[in-house]
């Protein structure tokens, strides 16, 4: 309960920030991808690319850049108005201080095939990082990288795909791994495996109200959540008819409603926390989903990443969709930020 | 006269016998011929006026119409495509043309450093030609900010990056093996990575390193030489050229720099020719002098390993064993590098380019994609195979498993296999070209072959079934699975015996005419050399009395016996053989031939010749 009231207190105050800061217009769709065929200027091969547009059923992305770097995550830093961007990418880590105009590897050949990103919404020195060889902080903006995978014994311990900084406590990370979940107390100094007894984990999230719950999508076994902070972990899979999840979204309107998309599986929702699912794909001619974004202000506006045939878009939450564009995309991940 | 003509035939067999030809030619001679052979290979793309890079290197490095080179140049760089693929050509031609280029040109190649991002790749010949460009880059253009460099860093800090990563790759290399080692195909890149910054780094310890390690990856090769052809087991190679090995660009290599079989002329060795690295005389030595049959060992590396194993760079255990008519080589199999490995194979010089017989468990799954490479592993394979088409082709040629191990004594190889029912694919394969001069299905269960001198025995441990592949324009099918019917124009490639029990194996026994005498003798030995095997799941084995009276016994996946003694391939050395010998560890690697010596000190940074 504790924990519960931290995690709102935190959100208030962001909210309060932005509030202050003016930071408050419509929400920006943002898509990285692994590769495209976006044809840049001078450049008609498939490129990675960070895109982005206004919130809304729009074919016309805009780009930001980065070609040939297989982008796999993408992270801002919302009370610099975005002025702050990091990604995730296989040459590394990219950062853009001046809203995605230009940017900087500002990792070394040590760091490669870098998956995740999130930088301390606090504290933007604070960045942290992971690969299939481990994970990685920053505490000076970039500058310096360190690599922290005590605790992450085995090479599938070490493959790590997702970072959650626990909004209850931001010293309190969680991992997925190929060897399941990790918790670290201490700001990814150190890692001990959870008593999630599945392996090959390849999403980790956390509620945006209660920061309690945790949803974890595996490659083999479906969806589990916990409901303490990541001890004790159940499967929820009524409805779920496919085993392989890389994406689980919760509704930052309705933290209730939950999507969840993966190998195969088209767009699964649930409207009453994880505990059933509905499978939908209406209009979605791929149904590899690695990222799903809902907007925040409109339950209703969905995006989807498909695995090779870019974004999708449902007006409906979720109940039908259709193709917007960046074609052959391979998104990694969507992210909206309200600006 | 007909004396005199005997006389001066026996003269020559005598001479030809005695290996004096080969030995007779001296350094001068070899680089004089050298030169010749480069310039005529230069010539193939000064002359040309196709947009290329190579077509622009050459016209620069020849001073043959550099306007045209300026031209041309210009136009590649208004449309910069590729990764590393696209670094080494273009740093390269801006050296090479940056005195003879207008200013236009000049300023145009520094604006696409600065606005042009090449991906750095994923493997070890990527990374290798990546940094080693990108240094050479900064070298060009010191003393700029990150501004000014497309990926945000500093002249001084790709610098910095691409100096550090170069001799991390030679530590690594140097010490507990090579990733991506042994390629026919791949050994192109290095050579010119390492070439490349062998001549232009401004760096003196750069430079250092880039000669010292374009011999060890030229010696490396030379020990596993057989006229133009890379002997043995492989990291990696496609299909197509492992079927036609002059396309792989060791074949050009070998034609350059061993001075030896038909001239080739691989575009990618262009850069590395014009430069004014000059193979040492003992490397040329060992690559050449096949007078004296010999084993040759390395320890190598497995590509990183990422997920679904116990650690990150297993060791790689090769035996190779050389003589003048043939070579056959062996990596302890499993999964060693993806896609492309080819565990063993024999090599001999009859029959080219067909001039190799192997066998393989055409294996392939999304946990073998899943070991090497980040991206999901359930949708991967749909990636792979965008680019390695025959990846999940169960009739593919290449690729290794991890149901299959090997066990090798000299001219014998065993290889064994346990494969787990609903593993794909559910048989192993045999390749036997169609110009074999025999290939006779004997009562002993041997099928024994002829290739000019020579002999292949392979006695199958389970029964299979012969079928016939063709090529058309090159492109080969199976009959068994393909409906195309022969209008003429189909040209018999070769038979593959196919066997689909899942506990299985065979024995190779290979001889020269030199070392057994006629065929017919190598057949009636192999009569009365019949394996004993066990070919139970989960304890697989065989034990065999090779020709030589060696016994060797093998249990499925890793106990080898020879002669009442196990082998622990632990014991391996970086390289253990008659001419190159490296410790683990040691950074040190030494070559000798006869009273020739050599030393490639990575730790001091020294090379020493001592002749």
């Amino acid at each position: 309960m504790k924990r519960c009231f931290k995690g709102v207190g935190i959100a208030l105050i962001l909210l309060l920030l932005q509030t202050l800061t003016g930071f408050s217009k419509e929400p920006t769709v943002y898509v990285v991808t692994l590769s495209t065929s976006y044809a840049h200027t001078g450049m008609a091969i498939p490129l990675s690319a960070l895109f982005y547009q206004p919130a809304a059923v729009d074919s016309n992305w805009n780009y930001l850049g980065r070609p040939n770097n297989r982008i796999y995550s993408l992270d801002v830093h919302l009370a610099s108005k975005g002025k702050i961007m990091v990604m995730a990418t296989h040459t590394g880590v990219h950062q853009s201080f001046d809203f995605g105009k230009t940017w900087k590897v500002t990792t070394d050949w040590r760091m490669t095939e870098v998956n995740n990103i999130k930088i301390n919404q606090q504290n933007p020195d604070l960045i942290y990082a992971s690969s299939p060889y481990g994970f990685y902080k920053t505490i000076d903006g970039g500058k310096h990288w360190t690599k922290h995978n005590d605790g992450l014994e085995s090479i599938d311990a070490q493959f790590v795909s997702s970072i959650v900084i626990d909004a209850a406590n931001l010293n309190r990370l969680l991992i997925s791994t190929e060897d399941g979940v990790y918790i670290s107390e201490n700001a990814g100094e150190s890692w001990e495996r959870s008593n999630l007894s599945i392996r090959n984990i390849r999403i980790i999230v956390q509620h945006p109200t209660n920061p309690d719950v945790f949803a974890v999508g595996t490659d083999n076994n479906g969806i589990y959540f916990s409901t303490d902070g990541g001890k004790v972990w159940a499967k929820r899979d009524t409805g779920v008819m496919h085993a392989a999840f890389y994406t689980i979204i919760f509704d930052p309107n309705d933290p209730e409603i939950i999507y969840a998309g993966g190998f195969q599986t088209g767009v699964y929702k649930s409207v009453d926390g994880g505990k059933k699912w509905k499978h939908t794909f209406k209009g979605l001619d791929n149904l590899d989903i690695h990222a799903i974004a809902v907007t925040p202000g409109n339950s209703n506006l969905v995006y989807a990443g498909t695995m090779g045939n870019g974004v999708y878009v449902s007006e409906d939450a979720g109940k039908s969709w259709q193709y917007i564009g960046i074609k052959n995309g391979f998104v990694s991940e969507i992210k909206i930020i309200e600006e | 006269m007909k004396l005199k003509i005997i006389i001066w035939i026996l003269l020559c067999a005598a001479l030809i016998h005695l290996n004096l030809f080969a030995q007779e030619v001296t350094r001068d001679d070899y680089l004089k011929a050298f030169d010749k052979r480069v310039q005529c290979f230069v010539t193939t793309y000064d002359t040309s006026t196709r947009v290329s890079y190579n077509t622009i290197i050459a016209r620069y490095y020849s001073n043959k119409n550099t306007a045209l080179a300026d031209k041309l140049f210009l136009q590649l760089l208004k449309n910069p495509k590729g990764a590393m693929f696209w670094m080494f050509p273009n740093i390269s031609a801006y050296i090479i043309g940056k005195d003879k280029m207008s200013p236009k040109v000049k300023a145009a190649e520094r604006n696409v450093w600065k606005t042009y991002a090449p991906a750095r790749g994923d493997t070890e010949n990527h990374w290798a030609m990546y940094y080693a460009c990108l240094l050479l880059a900064t070298e060009q253009w010191p003393n700029l900010p990150g501004s000014e460099w497309y990926n945000g860093r500093s002249s001084k800090e790709n610098f910095d990056e691409s100096k550090e990563y170069l001799f991390e790759w030679a530590k690594i290399t140097t010490t507990i093996g090579q990733g991506e080692f042994d390629s026919p195909d791949y050994l192109a890149e290095y050579f010119i990575a390492t070439s490349m910054i062998a001549e232009w780094a401004q760096d003196s310890e750069v430079k250092k390193l880039g000669t010292m390690l374009t011999d060890y990856i030229l010696a490396d090769f030379a020990a596993e030489h057989l006229d133009q052809q890379y002997v043995g087991g492989y990291s990696r190679i496609y299909e197509r050229n492992l079927m036609r090995f002059p396309i792989s660009s060791s074949s050009t290599i070998a034609y350059l720099y061993f001075g030896v079989g038909e001239p080739l002329k691989s575009g990618w060795i262009l850069i590395p020719a014009i430069t004014s690295y000059r193979l040492p005389e003992i490397i040329r030595k060992i690559a050449t002098d096949r007078s004296q049959s010999y084993v040759h060992k390395e320890k190598k590396r497995v590509r990183n390993v990422i997920r679904y194993g116990d650690k990150q760079n297993p060791p790689v255990y090769k035996y190779t064993y050389m003589t003048k008519d043939y070579g056959i080589g062996s990596l302890h199999g499993g999964l060693l590098q993806p896609i492309q490995q080819l565990t063993w194979s024999l090599r001999y010089q009859y029959g080219k380019p067909f001039s190799m017989i192997f066998g393989l468990h055409p294996y392939w799954s999304v946990l073998e994609i899943g070991m090497f490479f980040p991206e999901e592993v359930k949708t991967s394979i749909a990636g792979i195979t965008a680019s390695k088409t025959t990846y999940n082709n169960p009739d593919k040629w290449t690729g290794g498993s991890p149901c299959e191990r090997t066990f090798q004594h000299k001219n014998t190889l065993i290889a064994l296999y346990d494969i787990k029912p609903g593993t794909t694919s559910e048989h192993i394969d045999g390749f036997f070209p169609a110009n074999l001069q025999e290939r006779i299905i004997d009562d002993s269960g041997w099928i024994v072959c002829k290739a000019g001198d020579t002999y292949v025995g392979w006695y199958p441990l389970a029964p299979g079934e012969w079928s016939e592949e063709f090529e058309i324009k090159k492109q080969a099918f199976n009959t068994k699975t393909s409906s195309k019917v022969n209008d003429g124009t189909m040209e018999l490639r070769n038979y593959r015996l196919r066997s689909h029990k899942l506990q299985n194996g065979y024995v190779v026994e290979v001889r020269s005419k030199d070392e057994i005498g006629s065929f017919k003798k190598f057949r009636n030995e192999l009569k009365s050399h019949v394996p004993y095997a066990n070919l139970k799941p989960g304890a697989v084995s065989v034990s065999y009395v090779n020709l030589g009276g060696d016994k060797m016994e093998f249990t499925f996946p890793g106990k080898r016996v020879l002669n009442g003694k196990s082998i622990d391939l632990t014991d391996y050395k970086l390289f253990e053989g008659p001419f190159l010998n490296a410790e683990v560890g040691s950074q040190k690697l030494t070559l000798t031939y006869k009273d020739m010596k050599m030393l490639l000190d990575f730790k001091k940074l020294e090379r020493k010749e001592y002749y």
